[in-house]
């Protein structure tokens, strides 16, 4: 966004043409992704003197994670906010994010999707009817489970990890472990009785899903970069005066820094959570990363194979630097 | 019309057969996954994501044969308090409703089917399943549903589903 | 509009359409008049698919199966046999026999709805052949289905747990005291309102021989509780295994499966499960269309809006659930209302744990409050005869025990964390 919209959404807001937005996703309130959405919200409602009418339904009251992609595709809301996992059913590109080791910090990540990668990504989602808003950074993804310490990739061998997702459960079988496949909400008693090993997720979710109860030990392997997309409708966006495009874009991408800049302080104060609650952490040390990194080429195959000659540019992309 | 009618009604029985056998096929995998997984440590890739399929179908190909067979709830507190009469019509009216929902179903059905091969959506899973496979269920079972009705309609307000069948 | 969804529901039921096709075309007939048509349309095999799309609902169609088989092959005649024979002496024995047996299967499911199709089967047949009168037995089995949620593993707490971060295996602790709490209440009341029928004791010899036959029938919770609580399998799971172990009892011990028996359990589960999967569909779908009008939401936000005392609020938001549990599905209202009334009620200073077991209380109030509720349904597709007014009759009293220990919760609020508490 170039200085000269600013000046223009700085004047009054009655100038907005009336338009009601409906924004559906499926994280739970207290998510520092969910409080850049509300503030999202909350600033453009107030930038546009109320003629935005932003209609949210949060924490998955009317579509989760799975459903959002038709559902927007179609229209049923204009704005949706899902995983990019989810995504990548769709459009095989998005599962960049789901290659191990990827992006290896935040700043990475950030640059990243501020340059071309964002733009091949964003690209590929206006092909089937999606425009991207916002990259949202959920965090990066780590391993807890209540058998032993994972300090190396074959620790992880017989192990049975619950698992989403195509990519994340390949990345498990090739660290030797079996990816094992239950409904969301067993996860916990499952955990706890011990009929899985162990899971995948971010520290935000671990703690928010109280895993310190039911598992001993937590990896932390920063081996996947989870991003949530917040996409509109392509047809819709089309139809929206340039005005309010430009107002909900600059929001946007305030927000997209504002979640980015939360991300790392959420994923350390979480982190401290899980050790003050009692749990055995391991930091796989920087040095021992290109061993993680080797042991989950075939990972980078199967996206490879997945997503095509985009997979590949991509791929590029992240291992260029 | 007479032959129609009858072949109509076994097609509707035949997906109840299938219906059943999609979840005594869920009973095995599920509990295959069990034993892999607890006696030798090897859980499946497949038997969950499989199972929630089986069972999708189990719904829409059995639910036609709910209808012909009277076993969808209703609430019958006029229906019973009613003269004969009255009772047709409103079974009529009844029928025609269900027919009218049966057909948007199948419609929006068959158009969102469409729309999910066009974009080649997969499951997010390993399997990777075409998602257009398991979203067909829905269609289908609407046209049966269809079938199921109009049969209904023909058979005007008298009870001629069930026990025949 | 509130006005359109009410009075239409009502006008749908009453000319007698299914009530699957009711709740469906009603959210169609919402989204043509309300959310401009075509657009809303395109959500319908959205909505259809996502209602089914959930790997623990899988343990329904298993559950109804199950107890097929046992209905069927006569296990579960044997297993209320041995129950009567021991409690029968007592006034209104069967009924609580079939409590107990209601709590035995409310330990194996997660949902009350299994629960109800399994006990129900074999139950209601058996109680109304020995002279109890149909209305209290319809009423004792559509309550006492719902513990099925109360009685951890219970699908609702795990939701509950997922939604607002408070532990579920906390929340499956804290329903085991009000769990046996309710169970015994409906096992004194029943007994009193049935108390007329009481056969003469079996002696000890005929005790012991239905407990040897029916040893293979009570083989089946002892397995599944077990593996459950051992972590061998998940309570989803525990559905698949139980159909397994019921097959093997029938077809080894029992003798008795023949073709023309397997045809009928087939296409009597085929029934039952499309008749209560459907109902879950159409109670999707209106509930997409009511939550994006954004009706539930203006509900409850108007009811803790007003400025008032803490227990004024949580009557009001004990109103507010009960009014949607008569339209709702569960699973719709714990995703709708939790996000919202969760800040609130912590913000009031109520106990997260205390809360989600008056919810669940509500959840099972909302199984059998009419036009909608999933219980009365399941037990009406046990027999054509049975009428929704009546299984409405008889489960009336059933409402108001449960309503009675919300305001017993309120006073006594160390019922449910007495053992959060001291149990680790
Ligand atoms: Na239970
Ligand atoms: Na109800």
């Amino acid at each position: 966004a170039c200085s000269n919209d600013k000046q223009e959404t700085e004047a009054s807001g009655k100038e907005y043409e009336p338009a009601t937005i409906r924004l559906a996703y499926n994280l739970p309130a207290d998510h520092h992704i969910s409080q850049g959405v509300e503030e999202f919200v909350k600033k453009i409602e107030e930038k546009s003197d109320g003629q935005i009418d932003m209609q949210v339904f949060a924490n998955g009251q009317l579509l989760t994670d799975k459903d959002m992609n038709q559902s927007l595709l179609t229209g049923g809301v204009e704005m949706g906010m899902n995983s990019s996992t989810i995504w990548a059913s769709t459009v095989p590109a998005m599962g960049i994010f789901d290659v191990p080791y990827a992006f290896e910090t935040y700043e990475e990540a950030g640059e990243a999707l501020n340059g071309e990668l964002g733009n091949v990504l964003r690209s590929e989602m206006e092909d089937v009817g999606v425009k991207v808003l916002m990259f949202a950074d959920y965090g990066f993804g780590q391993f807890a489970n209540n058998k032993h310490p994972l300090e190396s990739p074959e620790d992880f061998k017989g192990l049975k990890i619950r698992s989403v997702g195509a990519l994340p459960s390949e990345f498990i079988q090739a660290y030797g472990a079996s990816p094992v496949f239950m409904g969301g909400g067993e996860v916990y008693m499952g955990l706890q009785r011990k009929t899985v090993d162990g899971a995948t997720s971010g520290t935000t979710a671990m703690v928010q899903r109280n895993y310190d109860e039911v598992t001993d030990y937590l990896t932390v392997n920063n081996y996947v970069y989870f991003e949530f997309i917040l996409g509109v409708n392509k047809d819709f966006w089309d139809e929206l005066p340039e005005k309010t495009q430009n107002l909900i874009e600059e929001t946007a991408n305030e927000t997209e820094e504002w979640i980015r800049h939360q991300t790392k302080l959420e994923d350390e104060r979480t982190l401290q959570e899980l050790k003050d609650r009692g749990m055995e952490v391991y930091e796989v040390p920087e040095e021992d990363i290109p061993l993680w990194k080797e042991a989950s080429m075939p990972v980078w195959e199967s996206f490879k194979n997945e997503a095509g000659d985009v997979g590949e540019e991509l791929l590029d992309m992240v291992d260029g630097e | 019309m007479n032959k129609l009618y009858h072949f109509s009604d076994l097609l509707i029985k035949w997906a109840a057969y299938l219906s059943g056998i999609l979840i005594f096929i869920t009973t095995i995998m599920t509990f295959y996954e069990v034993v892999t997984r607890a006696l030798f440590g090897m859980p499946t890739i497949w038997a969950t994501e499989l199972s929630t399929y089986a069972i999708i179908g189990s719904c829409f190909l059995g639910t036609a044969y709910a209808v012909r067979t009277y076993a969808h709830i209703t609430v019958d507190l006029i229906v019973n308090r009613v003269n004969e009469k009255a009772r047709v019509a409103l079974a009529y009216v009844s029928n025609a409703l269900g027919l009218l929902f049966s057909i948007i179903l199948a419609w929006y059905g068959f158009h969102h089917v469409l729309k999910t091969f066009e974009l080649g959506v997969t499951s997010t899973s390993l399997l990777r399943i075409p998602m257009y496979l398991p979203e067909m269920f829905i269609p289908i079972g609407g046209v049966l549903l269809i079938i199921a009705f109009i049969l209904q309609l023909i058979d005007g307000g008298v009870h001629k589903g069930g026990d025949h069948l | 509009m509130n006005l359109f969804f009410t009075g239409g529901l009502a006008a749908l039921l009453l000319i007698g359409l299914p009530v699957a096709f009711s709740l469906g075309l009603l959210a169609v007939l919402g989204m043509y008049f309300f959310n401009d048509g075509s657009f809303a349309f395109a959500q319908i095999p959205i909505i259809s698919y996502k209602s089914l799309d959930d790997f623990t609902l899988t343990a329904l169609p298993m559950y109804v199966l199950m107890s097929q088989i046992l209905v069927v092959s006569g296990v579960g005649r044997d297993l209320y046999e041995m129950a009567s024979r021991w409690f029968r002496h007592f006034p209104g024995g069967l009924a609580i026999a079939t409590v107990f047996c209601c709590t035995i299967f409310s330990a194996i499911s997660g949902s009350s709805v299994a629960t109800a199709v399994t006990v129900g089967a074999v139950a209601l047949p058996e109680m109304v052949r020995r002279g109890y009168r149909k209305r209290y037995v319809l009423g004792l089995l559509a309550a006492g289905g719902t513990l099925g949620i109360l009685i951890p593993p219970s699908v609702p707490m795990i939701l509950y747990g997922s939604l607002t971060g408070v532990s579920v295996g906390k929340l499956f602790i804290a329903g085991i005291i009000p769990g046996i709490i309710l169970t015994l209440t409906f096992m004194v009341f029943s007994s009193i309102q049935m108390r007329h029928i009481k056969e003469k004791p079996a002696t000890w010899a005929e005790r012991w021989e239905a407990s040897r036959k029916a040893i293979w029938g009570l083989l089946l919770p002892i397995v599944i509780i077990g593996g459950i609580y051992s972590g061998i399998f998940t309570p989803t799971e525990a559905a698949a295994v139980g159909v397994v172990l019921a097959f093997l009892i029938a077809l080894l011990v029992y003798r008795n499966l023949t073709a023309d028996n397997l045809k009928q359990i087939i296409l009597s589960t085929v029934k039952t499960n499309a008749m209560i999967l459907f109902i879950i569909i159409g109670a999707m779908l209106l509930g997409f269309i009511l939550t994006i009008l954004q009706i539930p939401q203006a509900i409850t936000e108007a009811a803790i809006s007003l400025d008032v005392s803490p227990w004024v609020i949580f009557i009001l938001i004990n109103i507010v659930l009960l009014i949607l549990g008569m339209f709702l599905e569960t699973i719709s209202i714990l995703v709708i209302t939790v996000p919202i009334l969760y800040p609130i009620i912590t913000a009031l200073g109520f106990d997260p744990i205390w809360f989600a077991i008056i919810m669940v209380i509500n959840m099972e109030l909302a199984l059998i409050s009419p036009p909608v509720g999933l219980n009365l349904f399941v037990l009406k597709g046990l027999d054509k005869k049975n009428t929704i007014i009546e299984i409405v009759k008889g489960v009336i009293p059933y409402a108001v025990i449960m309503i009675l220990f919300i305001v017993l919760l309120c006073f006594f609020p160390q019922i449910v964390t007495y053992l959060v508490e001291n149990v680790q």
